[in-house]
């Protein structure tokens, strides 16, 4: 017995030694093949979207005004939908071309993870586990936030540290529940937390009082206040913030090209806001002599090639739905109902930290 | 010695099931490697970051992943329980109005139990719970009987309990801050999982109790008849110690039917194991290996009640026929 033990020990490195040799030689064809194919096939992702003729993005199950929101004749709009539509321009050539597949908060990764959707955009923020543990690559953020706190005036709270000893209603497995145990923890209060799945149930406990106070990012808190509550001026948003929400797509792991197409396609929509782009002016643009124009709009042919995309996505891009800032202020800006201030999703040149790459 | 040829095959099918098993396990392995998801079960000792609402225990932001698990099963069995004594004494109840010969309470137990039997049970939780909101905001809280309060954050009643010094000691609730404190306290939450899983169940409970009866032959009953005996004497001496034979077995499918089902818990936020589960699955990302945890634990409790309600059924069969 003790024999045949030795025997196995010192034969299992062998073998291990001569399976991994193989494992290599194999992934090494694999790779090679791999390699020959890329240059053909631009990558899984945008190949099965592609094939299918069809984006299949994040959707949602209710409404968040805003960003995903659907009107009385079963068209979506918002922030997020619009991020979808840029990108279905971008490899297919129309806003059509892509699907909105419903999912919850607490489905969206999953979901992704499974392949039932090629990607996220839904008010994800990223984060350091989310990134790791998840085995996701997230995107260039296309929105910077904050979560912060609402409360009815008639409480008479004036800051967040005021609430010792108060329930708190949020969305359950977001980053919203750690940000809010961070802050209490931070300044040695207690408080209840009350989690809730659907976004309805948890506007709803809030606007019932059922909690004192409401956690999330500032723009979907005023989405709260001017479509839900009865009165929006019954509400104030409290100054803390309970840290940062960036929020950006979310795309699995291992296919850069993709990851590449989702990037550029966010940097265009910044880009033709710098240079001043807009859909309406996005056609006359493109005799403008400036060659960072030229090169956005494909008039210097260029960034459709390296993308493996046509030289007119973004010109296509621009034309179908304008530039980050009008996307941004016909969802959440001024030119939406909800008429908040761009902060730092503005330019750099104007104080905000929205900044694109060259397009060289 | 003689090898059966059926004992045979039957090892050869356990091989082949364990062998796929095993290799479906693996791949998925695999999978998840290179898809650079998290796998194994370290996460059980990582800290959560993220609180949950309401439970006996004690609990924290700081807490690792396993005691939230273990949070988690408590507010599911402190439910199941509290379930399966109310629609059981409620059950019972009904079923001796329907057994009786009050034509109106006849009525009544069926009315109830085909209302209650055919509206899905996620519909009476939110139901129940909607309910809820309509009692005031805290701030305005119903007192009633002189102690107690109502609010739509819940119910707050006068606590007989343990201080710090293990003295016994009595509390009132009282409002201060933003909430009442002292005294005991029953979430919303808790409130409306337990009225609809109550409500629900109680009408099944009835059906199998009454099955129950109606199983005795008739002819027991007259042959008590004939020796004298009352109709009470007879109701509890002869039917109901036959009844219970064949009441227990689905009896206890019904409890272990209700404990399952008090995974609904999430749709209204409050912190049951499931909720936990799809919680930890969001924060960490390690779905299979949280879904195993949860199908180990739900399938203990399950097997646990099984366990319990087989010893019980076994310790009536004893007393009758064997």
């Amino acid at each position: 017995m003790k024999t045949l033990t030795k025997k196995t020990t010192t034969q299992q490195p062998a073998l291990e030694r001569a399976r991994r040799r193989a494992a290599a030689l194999a992934l090494g064809c694999i790779g090679l093949i791999g390699a020959t194919a890329a240059s053909a096939a631009p990558s899984p992702t945008i190949d099965a979207i592609v094939k299918r003729g069809e984006l299949l993005c994040s959707g949602a199950t209710v409404n968040s005004h805003g960003f995903q929101a659907v009107d009385a004749r079963g068209v979506w709009s918002g922030l997020d939908v619009d991020i979808c539509k840029a990108l279905a321009i971008s490899i297919l050539g129309s806003e059509k071309k892509m699907k909105l597949v419903p999912v919850s908060f607490v489905q969206r990764f999953p979901a992704l993870q499974g392949s039932q959707i090629d990607i996220i955009v839904k008010s994800t923020a990223w984060n350091l586990t989310r990134n790791t543990d998840l085995g996701f690559m997230f995107s260039t953020p296309y929105l910077f936030t904050g979560a912060a706190i609402m409360v009815y005036k008639s409480l008479g709270v004036t800051k967040g540290t005021d609430l010792d000893g108060a329930t708190i209603c949020t969305s359950a497995g977001t980053t919203l529940e750690k940000a809010t145990a961070d802050f209490f923890i931070k300044h040695n209060k207690k408080y209840k937390l009350l989690s809730f799945d659907s976004a309805i149930e948890r506007d709803q406990a809030y606007l019932a009082r059922r909690c004192d106070a409401i956690v999330n990012a500032v723009e979907q808190l005023s989405a709260v206040r001017t479509f839900s509550a009865p009165n929006a001026a019954d509400h104030v948003i409290l100054p803390d913030s309970l840290g940062k929400e960036v929020q950006a797509a979310v795309v699995r792991q291992g296919d850069d090209k993709f990851l590449n197409v989702v990037n550029w396609t966010i940097f265009a929509l910044i880009e033709a806001e710098e240079l001043g782009i807009t859909a309406a002016n996005v056609t006359a643009k493109k005799s403008d002599p400036d060659p960072r124009v030229q090169k956005l709009l494909g008039v210097l042919p260029g960034v459709g090639k390296k993308l493996g995309l046509r030289e007119t996505w973004a010109y296509e891009v621009i034309k179908q739905l304008g530039n980050y800032g009008e996307i941004y202020s016909r969802n959440l800006g001024a030119n939406s109902a909800l008429k908040i201030d761009p902060r730092y999703n503005k330019p750099w040149f104007k104080g905000g930290v929205m900044y694109a790459p060259s397009f060289d | 010695m003689k090898v059966n040829r059926s004992t045979v095959l039957q090892i050869l099918f356990v091989v082949a099931l364990a062998a796929v098993l095993a290799g479906m396990a693996n791949t998925a392995h695999d999978n998840l490697v290179r898809q650079g998801i998290a796998t194994g079960f370290d996460f059980l000792g990582d800290r959560t970051g993220w609180d949950v609402s309401a439970s006996i225990l004690p609990h924290a932001a700081s807490d690792p992943y396993w005691w939230t698990f273990v949070i988690g099963l408590s507010n599911t069995i402190a439910l199941s329980i509290t379930c399966i004594v109310l629609a059981t004494a409620a059950g019972l109840v009904l079923a001796l109005m329907g057994a009786g010969r009050s034509r109106i309470l006849r009525g009544f137990t069926q009315l109830y139990i085909s209302m209650f039997r055919n509206i899905p049970l996620i519909v009476q939780v939110f139901f129940w719970y909607h309910l809820t909101r309509q009692l005031p905001p805290v701030r305005q809280a119903v007192e009633f009987l002189g102690c107690c309060y109502a609010s739509n954050r819940g119910i707050y009643i006068p606590r007989l309990g343990l201080d710090a010094d293990f003295n016994l000691e009595f509390t009132l609730p009282r409002l201060q801050g933003f909430n009442f404190v002292d005294g005991a306290y029953v979430s919303p939450e808790f409130m409306a999982l337990a009225v609809a899983l109550v409500a629900y169940n109680v009408a099944f409970v009835a059906e199998i109790v009454n099955s129950g009866i109606r199983s005795v032959p008739r002819n027991q009953r007259e042959a008590a008849r004939i020796i004298g005996l009352s109709d009470a004497r007879t109701f509890w001496q002869i039917t109901v110690p036959q009844a219970i034979r064949v009441a227990v077995p689905p009896l206890i499918n019904q409890y272990i039917s209700l404990t399952k089902s008090s995974s609904l818990a999430i749709a209204i936020g409050y912190t049951d194991l499931f909720s936990v589960g799809i919680l930890a699955i969001n924060h960490t990302g390690q779905s299979f290996n949280v879904v195993a945890v949860l199908m180990l634990v739900y399938l203990v409790i399950s097997l646990g009640i099984s366990a319990l309600g087989n010893a019980y059924n076994r310790s009536v069969t004893a007393r009758g026929m064997r």
